[in-house]
């Protein structure tokens, strides 16, 4: 049996999981669901719950896991359920939580639209990137406030480079 | 004039190479692909019969440089050039470089091609053929009186655009008289300081447009026909995303005047090939030109869908000097297709390109699809292009039972490893006014507003979701420890393997 707690950046669930007589057991909120889940491949997964089926997809490369469901993903960090509320009495934010705004794909810092110690809104514009001959806003991924800004005005960066950091 | 076609280049890459190469073998053609370094494997290349590099990675290293392609076309024996969509498509100069070495260029001759790319004088071909135009003003305005009368002239609200201007610039809607004044100098004072050129003239604003864009086909023997319309009215940053054929505005009386100026715009600039005559059209029906696309456009499918003509296998036709095999009389346009563009791209975060690795990549099937892609299970996504990564077509009886299947496909697609455009095509496909028909230019800002949270999660998906992360975290943890058992009860296998290679030396 295994209790924890997944949260994507502004929302956590509690389950537990359990094994009965070769079945697996997801209980939330006092409710049991029985599951199946098959590996297809790689990253790729069947996942029946309550008799609906799902194809599930996993991208593990980072400090979580990036579901796909359907046509959509989202990030999740999965911690032991003990060991998330002694960190959150402790005041430490884990990594989701803390998600820096990372570049989405190589480009040109063209303009930056906020400072350090700016108090910004989730989905707010807070920097322009050329890339692919267009430019795309990049937006704050929560609401929060900037801690420091990683790039200048004319940089060219890589995917996956930290452009800003929140406090 | 007959024209021997035995081999075809493709000068492109993705699912527009991949639909030519198709069309090619439809018609018993050898088709020749060629790449760039990060498309050494990819659909294009493995679906064609030859391929070569080009040596590079940016598409100014590679699909845009024209001596390269002409130099692999001679080497390989090509009688013609393909250039599909974008890239060399509308480059007067690459149609005449392929004349000069005697190669077939798939499309209008280098003169109209130049001809009808130039805007102005496009604008100036069309009011020769009598082509409806935006009303305009005839000259730049000097005199604020007579301005005003013009305006009057024209009919509030009205634009003032900028002469040179591009990029909304010098731009400004005046809604009635009283604010003519004042926004006919700010507009003159932005397009002094944007352009160093203060002209500025009138032109009717058309507050909530339909684009509409009528197919046409022309042969070397003189006939041109139009293959009816598609409505391509869903945009975002001014590029189609959701097209359809027929409109669901047209009547039998509109798309007959609309296709015969399309047919007089052809036949006054001596089109050959396939085309398309774009046009806005106003809440009252009246439509007005707006361009010509000299190529054959990523929404073509459509066409094809409803009239059952293949547009590529026409295209080879007319380049080999013979006549249409179909005249306006046979044009009948039966049911009703709709096609979605799947792009790598995140529509929340304001349609971001996203790249990476098709880490699963299942298209749907079944009745009524048709997927024109340009990548399988497995690719990556290269930063360096376009990021479409398929067009989803689905066809029916009536309008309703196509958007029904684009339902159920957008549903059944799956793409894992990159973000695409899927949730928003379903979003659009689920809007009453889409599902009525009532479209416009402005209709993703229309309609959605907060779009990143009209695609946000359903709650229900998200905590599936947060099952899956939960029993995947579970199974992996579970997996780990019953690994880490069995060594404790076993022992290493690397050190027994150790040891019996230890034992086989003393033997």
């Amino acid at each position: 049996m295994k209790k924890v707690q997944v949260s994507t950046a502004d929302k956590s669930w509690d389950f537990v999981i359990r094994e009965e007589d070769g079945q697996m057991l997801i209980t939330q909120n006092g409710s049991d669901h029985p599951v199946d889940l098959i590996r297809l491949g790689q990253s790729r997964y069947s996942l029946i719950i309550d008799g609906h089926s799902h194809e599930i997809g996993v991208d593990g490369s980072f400090d979580g896991y990036r579901i796909f469901n359907g046509s959509r993903s989202e990030k999740f960090l999965v911690e032991d359920f003990e060991l998330a509320r002694i960190k959150k009495e402790a005041g430490i934010e884990d990594t989701v939580k803390q998600l820096n705004v990372i570049a989405p794909m190589p480009g040109l810092i063209i303009q930056i639209n906020c400072s350090e110690g700016d108090e910004v809104a989730q989905n707010q514009p807070i920097l322009v990137m050329e890339a692919m001959k267009m430019e795309n806003d990049i937006k704050s991924p929560k609401t929060g406030t900037i801690k420091s800004i990683a790039v200048a005005l004319g940089d060219s960066v890589d995917k996956g480079q930290v452009l800003i950091e929140f406090a | 004039m007959m024209n021997e076609i035995n081999k075809i280049l493709i000068a492109n890459r993705g699912e527009i190479a991949v639909r030519v190469a198709r069309g090619c073998h439809n018609c018993g053609i050898t088709a020749v692909a060629v790449y760039s370094d990060p498309d050494r494997t990819a659909f294009h290349v493995r679906v064609s019969d030859e391929a070569y590099p080009l040596d590079g990675i940016t598409s100014a290293e590679t699909y845009l440089v024209q001596e390269k392609i002409i130099e692999i076309a001679k080497s390989c024996k090509a009688d013609a050039i393909h250039p599909g969509y974008g890239f060399l498509a509308e480059n007067a100069g690459f149609a005449r470089l392929c004349a000069k070495n005697n190669i077939i260029f798939i499309g209008p001759s280098p003169e109209v091609i130049k001809l009808l790319g130039d805007k102005l004088e496009a604008r100036v071909a069309a009011i020769k053929a009598g082509l409806p135009l935006a009303p305009a003003s005839t000259q730049d305005i000097e005199d604020i009186p007579k301005a005003k009368i013009e305006a009057g002239n024209i009919g509030y609200p009205v634009l003032i655009k900028a002469a040179a201007g591009g990029g909304g610039k010098g731009m400004r809607i005046v809604n009635d008289e009283d604010s003519f004044e004042a926004a006919l100098k700010m507009a003159a004072s932005e397009a002094k300081s944007a352009f160093g050129d203060g002209r500025v003239y009138i032109e009717k604003y058309i507050a909530r447009p339909r684009h509409i864009e009528i197919q046409i086909m022309a042969d070397t023997h003189g006939n041109v026909v139009h293959l009816g319309e598609r409505e391509c009215s869903i945009q975002r940053r001014h590029q189609k995303v959701i097209e359809e054929s027929p409109s669901a505005v047209v009547t039998q009386d509109l798309r007959k005047r609309m296709g015969d100026a399309a047919i007089s715009i052809a036949r006054a600039t001596g089109y050959v090939g396939a085309g398309t005559v774009e046009f806005l059209v106003d809440e009252d029906l009246n439509f007005y030109f707006l361009e010509v696309n000299t190529r054959l456009q990523v929404e073509h499918p459509v066409t094809e869908m409803v009239t059952g003509f293949d547009l590529v296998k026409e295209q080879i036709r007319v380049a080999r000097g013979h006549k249409l095999s179909f005249t306006q009389e046979d044009v009948v346009q039966r049911g009703h297709a709709i096609e979605c563009r799947i792009y790598a791209e995140d529509a929340a975060a304001g349609f971001v390109p996203c790249t990476g690795k098709l880490a699963a990549y299942q298209e749907p099937a079944g009745p009524g699809v048709r997927i024109d892609s340009g990548f399988l299970a497995g690719d990556t996504i290269p930063v360096y292009y376009d990021p479409l990564i398929a067009k989803l077509v689905t066809t029916g009886r009536t309008r309703e039972t196509a958007i029904k299947r684009m339902i159920r496909a957008l549903n059944e697609y799956i793409v894992h490893g990159v973000d695409t455009t899927i949730p928003f095509n379903l979003l659009v496909m689920e809007n009453e006014s889409f599902v009525s028909g009532i479209l416009s230019t402005h209709f993703i800002e229309d309609e959605f507003p907060e779009l990143a949270d009209s695609l946000s999660h359903s709650e229900e998906e998200l905590e599936i979701s947060a099952m899956a992360a939960a029993i995947i975290d579970y199974k992996q943890h579970s997996k780990i420890t019953a690994t880490a058992n069995k060594r404790a009860e076993t022992g290493s296998p690397w050190k027994l393997s150790g040891r019996v290679s230890g034992l086989r030396k003393v033997w």
